[in-house]
């Protein structure tokens, strides 16, 4: 059980694909800049396309081989990108409409083609699809939180929905604002994990310490015992 | 290598794989496809749905064929009857900064269906390149279009110089979307009313970036004298220019060309005197010359292509028109 917290945290926090990573930052710029609505459903079709990805090359790494298996992981990247843009054409158009080109661009997605080769063809089907599901929600949490902010400032509404307020800063909307709030959100983030990992280190030193002065106190004890008798 | 090592060999193998995966692919989307396709007809029964808020409408398809559908520096690309509503439904198109922007518009007819009562709402159909900057512009934006109408009214939310500007930052998005706008409005009180929409500059030469609503000629003692309103070119905005013809040695002259309104972009305004100079004396031939030098540094290309292109459009409408403008000479509209 212990392995899969692992592999959903190292997906969602410590390996965030992109506050970490920095991977897939085209459709980042693209869609936290339009609103925070697109963000999150290019995230979800990140999530889908990801996931299944993951489980599908996993289950084949035994039989594609080494000598072509990229091409193979991009045919079947591109044919459930294709998939996913089917059905939100179908099913959900406005989406559809606002991912515009880029969502057939998540065929290109550093992070799913760098899980397929970083992940999936070493591991099995489940832990694949963890990975692949974790580090999506990673992307999608991290989208639909830039989108959020670029939207307040920029066009002063929440997924569609007027804030009371009418003050907008018009550069949020722009590549411009959305290369300002990325930068920004890396350089908390990066220091935030940093403190974490620090004070994370201090207590396992403290343990590990407190451990090695047990060690070293546990013979001098059981010696003076000796001693008194 | 012989033939059984080939086929027992790894090369075999991986093409077998790469085409069996190919192959399950190809087939999984096609049966997908067959479920999931979204044919013409739904798009447009889904454009309609976002036009009259879900309810069931039934749009006849007008014939244009023999209409002129460039008006207002748009394209009116399809018309639709709403018989249900009075209104015709409008597809136009001009040209934004990256690409052209095509908008529906249903423009509502009085109780007549020979007059034009209002606009009831313009949206965004289609957009030529993903560049273009079209999400600045909200909805409270294209509702102004149905709230502020007026008759004859000529919307220019687009253009900097006019009092009505919506500073959106996409002011030539915003500029396509006024002229289709303008332009529907236009056809369909011609189109109902049963008027037919003349091209003030048919038969004309070099007309394709000239605003035939606005520029006017005259003519004294052999001299034609225009007063030429360009269209934009991308980032340029239309152009006021003065141009004076007259024959020299049987070949018609530029004899004066001044720029009235500069629609280049700041920093090349000095550089678009300069040209209105040198294209005095000037004949068609040279100014043909000109367009033609395309070349990185050449007449054309100097940093204010756009600019330039309108200049020596509008010299060469002024020269190749000549004898044409000094017979009948045209008005203000």
């Amino acid at each position: 059980m212990n392995k899969y917290k692992k592999i959903t945290l190292d997906g969602i926090i410590f390996n965030n694909p992109t506050f970490m990573l920095v991977l897939g930052t085209c459709p980042t710029l693209a869609m936290i800049k339009s609103s925070a609505m697109s963000a999150v459903g290019m995230g979800l079709c990140v999530v889908v396309v990801l996931t299944l990805s993951n489980m599908i090359i996993s289950a084949l790494r035994k039989i594609i081989p080494n000598e072509v298996r990229i091409p193979c992981y991009i045919v079947i990247i591109a044919t459930l990108v294709t998939l996913v843009q089917m059905v939100l054409e179908k099913f959900v158009p406005d989406l559809y409409d606002s991912l515009g080109t880029f969502l057939a661009l998540i065929v290109v997605n550093c992070i799913v083609l760098g899980r397929a080769e970083a992940f999936a063809n070493k591991h099995t089907v489940l832990e694949s699809a963890v990975d692949g599901l974790a580090n999506g929600l990673g992307f999608t949490l991290a989208l639909g939180f830039m989108g959020i902010i670029c939207e307040l400032l920029g066009s002063a509404s929440l997924f569609g929905v007027k804030m009371p307020w009418t003050f907008k800063i018009k550069i949020f909307s722009t590549p411009a604002g959305a290369f300002i709030v990325y930068g920004l959100c890396i350089a908390i983030f990066t220091y935030i994990m940093d403190k974490f990992m620090l004070s994370r280190r201090i207590k396992e030193n403290v343990i590990a310490r407190e451990k090695l002065l047990d060690k070293i106190n546990a013979p001098e004890s059981a010696n003076a015992g000796e001693a008194n008798v | 290598m012989t033939v059984k090592q080939f086929f027992k060999g790894k090369a075999f193998k991986s093409i077998v794989v790469l085409l069996c995966v190919l192959l399950v692919s190809g087939i999984l989307l096609s049966v997908c496809w067959g479920f999931l396709e979204v044919t013409d007809e739904e798009r447009f029964n889904r454009k309609i749905n976002a036009m009259y808020g879900g309810e069931t409408v039934t749009a006849i398809e007008q014939d244009i064929s023999q209409k002129n559908t460039s008006i207002s520096n748009a394209t009116i690309q399809n018309v639709w009857k709403i018989e249900e509503k009075k209104d015709y439904l409008v597809q136009a198109a001009s040209r934004g900064y990256g690409g052209d922007i095509t908008c529906w518009i249903a423009v509502s007819l009085n109780d007549d269906m020979n007059s034009v009562k209002g606009i009831r709402k313009v949206i965004k159909y289609a957009v030529g390149d993903s560049a273009e900057l079209i999400g600045n512009i909200g909805e409270e934006v294209y509702a102004k279009f149905a709230t502020e109408y007026a008759d004859g009214k000529k919307f220019t939310y687009g253009d900097k110089n006019s009092d009505e500007y919506i500073s959106t930052g996409a002011t030539y998005t915003m500029g396509a979307i006024c002229n289709c706008v303008n332009g529907s409005v236009e056809f369909v009180k011609a189109y109902a009313s049963g008027v037919e929409i003349v091209d003030p500059l048919e038969g004309l030469a070099y007309t394709d970036k000239i605003d035939g609503e606005t520029t006017t000629w005259s003519s004294e003692n052999g001299v034609v004298t225009y007063n030429i309103v360009t269209k934009s070119n991308a980032q340029a905005t239309p152009f006021t220019l003065t141009i004076k013809v007259a024959k020299e040695n049987e070949v018609a002259v530029i004899t004066e060309y001044t720029i009235v309104v500069n629609g280049s972009t700041s920093g090349y305004g000095e550089e678009m005197a300069e040209q209105a100079n040198n294209l005095t004396g000037k004949k068609l031939a040279d100014v043909e010359g000109y367009l033609a030098d395309t070349d990185v540094g050449g007449a054309l290309m100097t940093g204010a292509t756009k600019s330039n292109t309108l200049c020596y459009k509008a010299a060469a409408f002024a020269l190749a028109n000549y004898d044409t403008c000094l017979s009948t000479p045209k008005g203000g509209n």
